[in-house]
């Protein structure tokens, strides 16, 4: 039975399971096709369960380190308990048949799950498929009767010696099936690992599948490491020769690559007759007419030009075509929407209406985001309002159907709290434990690792146990876990999608994704169209809306971008007065805004980008501010560096920069920078980023650079990879931002009505949008039952807008319910609280419009009128004719008034818990936020607010930031680690917060407040229902 | 009518602090209640490091991460009450398991055997008190009222109408027994205390709130009286104890046993019956509890007799973790009859086979006698298990073997291989890490034996089929 071996050993492995069989493949399948290279296989099959998920990540390996291996692309099934089997593809059509049979098996069951039909078998005619024999004579019997009879079918038997005590009963099934049929065999080993060492991760792995410790597991468990790539020595000495050579044969037979993939994309798009570029031309010159009605300058045509035969060489017309369709319908449903991204900001994109940013005043130009040479698809992601999403969503799905669109995956791995855990429960610890040890463990500690963090926790690093879990979550992590939507990319083919990936459910019902995520879909040249959500859009659009229906001319995006930079808007941003505004309202950003006082829309763009936790770790914010205000020069090691970093004052802030940087200064070719680029996405998951650091020190000390400088650069490369953000995104951003800030400066009230409308959206609560507004000498109704609409809206009043909130904010109202009230409203409004009692709506709905106060207007006070709302009596025909009495004799204070309030709507338009206390109190010690600007720098004082946000950033290095909020304004306190350690009850648990401390001030008047004492003055309201937004 | 009413609100942290005791009784302790991330009890210690009832674990943990955290359990708070509820029944006639924490005592029914309130209450106080058990107290017309009082921490033995009144007129409503519903309904009137809402017209009310709600204000107001289920003790014997410390080597627990053993002898004399078999249930830290069931041939009464048995089945016993409480169980009686001897007698006549069975039983353990099986391990020393009903499951593996050895011994006979290898490579996350690989080999009698080469390409013996 077993080989003699051969001088010229050849094998290929027919079944691997990559890590894309989730919890159950223990390694990657670039690690895969790297090892089976590096041990002289011929071919590897990556054959995951029901799935492609991991074929293209082994072709772009393979592709990538030029390896002498055949991938050949497949995928391992189960049918019952009596069938298992492989499917290989020889062909392009066979990749179909595969990709169809899994789309078919997927689509019939939940997510994560399949369900194989026998019709799936019955309809293979390209596929060559190998069963797995159960070692059940019975059924194999049976199915090997069934494959003899279904003769269309290429069916082999994997024979597999797997050393665990079962070779000796699966031979002899071999040794019976060979007697009695004629299928080939070929030898297999089923390969869960591509190294004998990672064992116990596939142990854990198991574990976790099947919510039991390692300990459990017992005899399911692997029983040993065989299941791995093994050397071709040993293959030789386990299997007969004949069947090593069946393999070969068998794949010889298959040449399918993934090269042959040609995606197309839909042909309706473009009229018969026509192509694609002279379609998109004609789009474009169409555009011009709308976009330039004063025609063309030489310039501008001359870019168009140049954008269009970027695209038509790069054959990108399709992918602009696309767009253009799905933006036209947003335009037709009148949905705002703004398209950013590498070449979102072209003059074509212009013309195509699909961002509406002009190029002539942002001075921004295509080519500098698309380049030929860093060969990266173009990049552009369409933002709409958020709440209307949906309607482009559906459009897509119905003009090119289900089959023909699917939503791009996103691969889920394993991240420290979900490493930790699992493997913390294989390895049976309890998870209370786990739970606990998590919450503990501070993962920001730059000092103490985890590991080391773990000891003070319990868990000595003396105990074997917790030296696994510690080996066995560094391992878990980056691991694949399953298999997500992305948030809005788009795949749309020409024809079914199934023949180009296979697809399955996703989570939201009526959602199918393909197995592929963006990284893959790169990889192979497939391009997506993003169609995100964005809230500011809606907000606008709201604010345009109400702007426009009172003045003729038509307020939009490329009017106000038209006007130019206004530098009262500019003044407005610089003192930081942005709550609500977009991208720059932060408390990080409003810090920074009157430090970098922008002036322009580029400094916008900029701001956007610097105040991230890429730029920040990586030191570039300071640098930057010091060579604004020029207290430092600006020097640049070289012409070419001189040129990538110019324009941001030698300082690199954009993750192009860095790439560009790349590429001139350690001569990186375009194929490596489009590497960099993937590596800096993912390098939390994987630190493939370190793979590039000899590279580019060594690249950049050859072409004359310092070391200094080289180390300098590679860590900023660090500091950026993941939170790197893009100039072409950020250009897009700054100009909603900008655009935000004009509305906010020119139409507040429309500003914040519409902002409330959109709402949730932002940083901000109503309320807190609210205590703005009134800050801005806006003045805030309370809902009303006569006054207001179902949503909130901007009522004249002797000549002054003022905002009437709507009923939308009353909690525990339906919409329906709302919409019914308003319109039943008699012209002259109700008359009184039993007109609204006869309604036909929810007695609870009733009674929520009365403890909002809504009925203020017809009754003495909202508990009597919730009183009245409570009397099932009174609904009642048969007692209309009783006199009402009131015999409940209680009205609220200001406090429960202000309370209600809060319980009610979550807000309050005529009070604040500060300005009621400083009636009752004598408050007079404490410094309100409006008069902080009153006391000297580094003088102590005693401030007094609402704890609105507890933010620790990463970036901070442990200090926290607490904004206080009074009746005059919003206060930044800073909270050194030191201080909130020694004062910890105090600083977690306050709502009410007393900080004594120091007022720092910059010189462009940015005041923190330095935490010294915290006192907690939660008990001076101890029922106020304040919430406090944590983000630690 | 007079109803007393206690709220022991931290029956967790009071079943367990006798443990504590073995440690640091300063630790921080909290009762934590995973279900609604809170906590629900804490000691002194606890409260110094701002702790507060209601906060999550996360908060908890950040403001003293060195608390010991016990999960409440509701099974336990219950079996604690019972457990008090059987030392105040011969005391007390009419008690009522209120919630899984509190439970009140009817008193005025009592007055003709003791005297005066004084008195009784303090008979009453005095058996809680020997409990260690915290709580909180009042007395009132009926049940309602008295839990109202209790919760609001009186603490007083009010009698007088107009004072029970007074005091309730005080409470909050939140203290009351209305559904969060017609709570969150009153709140919004402004209706916060009991005094508001008692003076509110009964016609009124009903016009607005359920009926559930109506008769639980007019219990509360004393003028309905609700049917209550009364506290009976059971017909079977349980008695729990938690261990003072936590116990590892089994031998500790005799003393414990002994004086479960005592009451379950009083319990059985006094009501006439003997029994020949019992439980103990061992409550382990972490794992799933040890069950130890004791039988004897003939029924005893007297407790010597059997910690006689139970001793020997101590003797075998291991405890899986350390033992933090014990419960005995007893649910089958005998009527004690003029031929039962065991009254009078501790000394057996004559053993029987089955008593000497179960005296070996009791010796040996339960596994005196075995059949091997196949046991879920790929590890030979787990993978042949002994079992002492026979039943153990085939997994259809012919490469365990029947006999496995303690220790490997060299193989001395010239054997064939007749199946290998057989590659084992597992255990990684235990002491002793599993790699070798193993072969059937048969000796030229016909005798196969499970054998492994060492690294000298030395054979070994490591088992033989049958």
């Amino acid at each position: 039975m077993v080989g003699t071996g051969s001088v010229q050993l050849m094998y290929c492995e027919l079944f691997c399971q990559s890590h894309y069989s989730f919890l159950t493949g223990a390694s990657s399948p670039a690690e895969l096709v790297t090892t089976a290279s590096f041990l002289g296989y011929k071919a590897v099959a990556i054959t995951d369960e029901c799935s492609v998920a991991g074929i293209v990540r082994a072709y772009g390996a393979i592709k990538e380190q030029r390896l002498p291996i055949k991938l050949i692309v497949g995928s391992y099934f189960v049918f019952d308990e009596t069938l298992a089997f492989i499917l290989l593809c020889p062909n392009k059509a066979a990749y179909a048949e595969l990709c169809r049979i899994i789309t078919n098996a997927r689509r019939r069951s939940e997510k994560g799950e399949y369900q194989l039909a026998e019709w799936d078998l019955r309809t293979l005619r390209h596929c060559k498929l190998i069963w797995l024999p159960s070692g059940n004579e019975e059924p194999d019997n049976h199915w090997a009767q069934w494959f003899t009879k279904h003769s269309n079918i290429h069916t082999h038997i994997g024979a597999q010696r797997l050393l665990d005590g079962h070779d000796h009963t699966r031979f002899s099934t071999y040794n019976r099936l060979a007697q009695q049929f004629h299928f080939p065999f070929v030898a297999c080993t089923g390969v869960l690992m591509h190294h004998s060492d990672q064992l116990p991760l596939q142990h854990v792995l198991h574990a976790t599948r099947v919510h039991q410790p390692i300990d459990n597991l017992g005899r399911e468990a692997l029983s040993n490491a065989e299941r791995s790539l093994r050397p071709l020595k040993k293959i030789t000495k386990l299997y007969p020769e004949k069947w090593i050579d069946n393999t070969l044969a068998l794949a010889e037979q298959c040449h399918f690559s993934l090269a042959e993939l040609r995606y197309q994309y839909p042909a309706e798009l473009v009229p018969k007759g026509k192509t694609p570029t002279d379609y998109l031309r004609e789009c474009v010159e169409a555009g011009i007419k709308v976009r330039f009605p004063e025609g063309l300058s030489d310039k501008v045509r001359g870019l168009i030009e140049k954008e269009m035969r970027l695209i038509e060489e790069q054959q990108y017309a399709y992918f602009f075509l696309t767009l253009y369709d799905i933006v036209q319908f947003a335009k037709r449903q009148g949905i705002l929407y703004q398209g950013r991204g590498s070449a979102a900001n072209s003059v074509v994109c212009y013309c195509l209406e699909i961002t509406a940013v002009d190029p002539r005043q942002i001075n921004v130009l295509f080519e500098r985001f698309i380049s030929k040479e860093r060969d990266e698809p173009p990049d552009i992601d369409v933002d709409f309002e958020h709440q209307r999403r949906e309607e482009v969503i559906q459009y897509i799905y119905q003009k090119y159907g289900r089959e023909r669109t699917a939503i791009a995956a996103t691969v889920i791995c394993y991240r420290f709290k979900s490493a930790f855990k699992d493997a913390g429960k294989a390895l049976g610890f309890s998870e209370t434990q786990l739970s606990f040890i998590i919450k503990q463990i501070n993962r920001r500690d730059s000092v103490i690792p985890w590991q080391s963090q773990l000891e003070h926790l319990g868990l000595s690093k003396e105990d074997k146990k917790v030296n696994l879990l510690i080996e066995m979550t560094e391992q878990l992590l980056g691991t694949p876990r399953h298999l997500s939507q992305h948030v809005g990319g788009f795949v749309i083919s020409a024809g079914p999608l199934y023949e180009l990936v296979a697809t399955e459910n996703a989570a939201m019902p009526e959602r199918t994704i393909i197995q592929w995520d963006k990284d893959d879909i790169e990889t192979l040249g497939l391009l997506k169209v993003d169609i995100l959500a964005l809230g500011m859009l809606s907000a606008i659009r709201r604010a345009f809306d109400l702007i426009n229906a009172q003045f003729p001319v038509p307020v939009n995006i490329p009017f106000i971008t038209k006007l130019g930079d206004d530098p009262q808007v500019f003044d407005m941003i610089s003192k930081a007065d942005t709550v609500g505004v977009f991208q720059i309202e932060s408390r990080a950003q409003m810090s920074m805004l009157p430090r970098l006082k922008p002036r322009c829309y580029y400094d916008l763009v900029v701001q956007i980008a610097i105040v991230r936790p890429g730029p920040i770790q990586g030191d570039m914010v300071h640098p930057y501010l010091l060579r604004r205000n020029g207290k430092e020069s600006i020097s640049y090691p070289s012409e070419e560096v001189k040129e990538v970093l110019s324009r941001t004052m030698g300082v690199p802030i954009f993750q192009e920069q860095v790439i560009q940087l790349a590429m001139v200064a350690a001569g990186f070719s375009g194929g490596e920078a489009d590497q960099l680029r993937r590596a800096m996405a993912s390098w939390k998951k994987d630190g493939r980023i370190f793979e590039f650091r000899d590279k580019l020190i060594k690249g950049m000390v050859k072409r004359g650079y310092n070391e200094p400088f080289a180390n300098n650069l590679f860590e900023q490369i660090k500091g950026f990879a993941g939170y790197g953000f893009p100039e072409s995104h950020s250009a897009s951003f700054a100009v909603l931002a900008y655009v935000s800030c004009w509305l906010k400066f020119y139409f507040p009230v429309e500003f914040y009505v519409a902002l409330l409308n959109s709402w949730p959206m932002g940083f901000y609560t109503p309320s807190q949008l609210v205590q703005d507004a009134k800050r801005h000498n806006i003045c805030v109704h309370p809902p009303c039952i006569n006054r207001s609409d179902f949503a909130h809206k901007v009522v004249n009043l002797a000549g002054d807008k003022q905002i009437q909130l709507g009923l939308t904010i009353i909690k525990g109202l339906g919409e329906t319910a709302a919409q019914y009230v308003c319109s039943q409203r008699p012209k002259q409004g109700y008359e009184s609280i039993e007109a609204v009692q006869k309604l036909a709506i929810r007695r609870d709905e009733r009674e929520a419009l009365a403890s909002a106060g809504a009925f203020n207007q017809l009754s003495g006070n909202r508990y009597e009128a919730r009183w009245r709302m409570m009397d099932q009596q009174a609904t009642l025909p048969l007692f209309d004719s009783l006199p009402i009495e009131n015999s409940l004799n209680r009205a609220p204070n200001e406090v429960e008034d202000l309370l209600e309030d809060y319980a009610a709507t979550g807000l309050c338009t005529n009070n604040h818990p500060i300005a009621l206390l400083s009636k009752k109190k004598n408050l007079n010690f404490i410094t309100p936020a409006n008069q902080l600007k009153t006391k000297a720098h580094k003088s102590v004082v005693k401030v007094l607010g609402c704890v609105t946000g507890r933010q620790a950033p990463g970036t901070a290095a442990g200090v926290t930031f607490i904004t206080l909020e009074d009746h005059t304004g919003n206060m930044n306190i800073v909270v050194w680690v030191a201080t909130a350690r020694a004062q910890q009850a105090t600083f977690l648990k306050s709502t009410l917060l007393q900080v004594n401390g120091i007022i720092e001030r910059s010189k462009e008047g940015v005041i923190h407040i330095i935490a010294g004492k915290l006192i907690d003055r939660t008990q001076w309201l101890t029922s106020l229902n304040l919430a406090s937004r944590d983000f630690h | 009518m007079l109803w007393a009413y206690l709220h022991c609100y931290q029956l967790t942290l009071d079943t367990y602090t006798p443990l504590q005791q073995g440690g640091s009784a300063d630790e921080p302790t909290v009762v934590y209640h995973e279900n609604s991330n809170s906590v629900v009890q804490m000691n002194a210690a606890a409260k110094q490091h701002g702790i507060e009832l209601g906060f999550g674990l996360a908060q908890t943990a950040a403001l003293c991460p060195q608390a010991h955290i016990i999960k409440y359990d509701k099974d336990v708070e219950k079996q604690a009450l019972l457990s008090l509820a059987h030392q105040l029944y011969p005391l007390a006639s009419d008690i009522v398991i209120n919630t899984e924490h509190s439970l009140a005592i009817r008193l005025d029914n009592l007055l003709q055997y003791y005297g005066g309130y004084d008195v009784l209450w303090n008979t009453l106080t005095h058996e809680i008190n020997q409990q260690g058990i915290h709580y909180h107290y009042a007395t009132a017309w009926g049940i309602e009222a008295a839990r109202v009082l209790a919760k609001s921490q009186i603490n007083q033995m009010l009698r007088e109408r107009t004072a029970i009144t007074k005091c309730l007129a005080h409470c909050k409503l939140s203290y009351t027994d209305l559904d969060s519903k017609a709570l969150n309904a009153l709140e919004k009137v402004g209706i916060t205390s009991i005094g508001q809402l008692l003076t509110m017209p009964v016609h009124e009310l009903g016009r607005r709130f359920t009926n559930d709600t109506i008769r639980y204000l007019t219990a509360l107001r004393g003028e309905t009286f609700p049917t209550r289920t009364l506290f009976r003790p059971s017909s079977t014997f349980k008695q729990h104890t938690v261990l003072p410390f936590e116990v590892e080597n089994s031998q500790h627990l005799l003393p414990y046993m002994g004086k479960l053993l005592d009451t379950l002898s009083h319990y059985l004399r006094a009501r006439n019956l003997t029994t020949s078999s019992l439980c103990f249930e061992i409550q382990l830290r972490e794992a799933e509890q040890q069950v130890m069931p004791v039988s004897a041939a003939t029924p005893f009464t007297c407790a010597t007799a059997w910690l006689d048995l139970v001793s020997l089945k101590v003797e075998r016993l291991v405890l899986q973790q350390p033992a933090i409480a014990l419960t005995l169980l007893c649910e089958d009686f005998e009527p004690i009859e003029k031929d039962t001897n065991d009254l009078f007698s501790d000394r057996f006549t004559h053993l029987a086979q089955k008593q000497l069975i179960g005296r070996l039983k009791a010796k040996l353990g339960e596994q005196s006698t075995q059949l091997p099986a196949l046991g879920n391990s790929h590890i030979f020393e787990k993978m042949t298990v002994y079992q002492a009903q026979g039943n153990g499951q085939s997994y259809g593996f012919d490469a365990a073997p029947t006999f496995l050895l303690d220790h490997p011994k060299p193989l001395s006979v010239a054997s064939r291989v007749c199946f290998g290898p057989l590659r084992l490579q597992t255990g990684w996350w235990e002491e002793n890490t599993q790699k070798q690989d193993y072969f059937i080999a048969q000796t030229p009698q016909g005798v196969r034996l499970l054998v492994f080469k060492d690294t000298e390409s030395k054979w070994w013996v490591q088992g033989v089929y049958s």
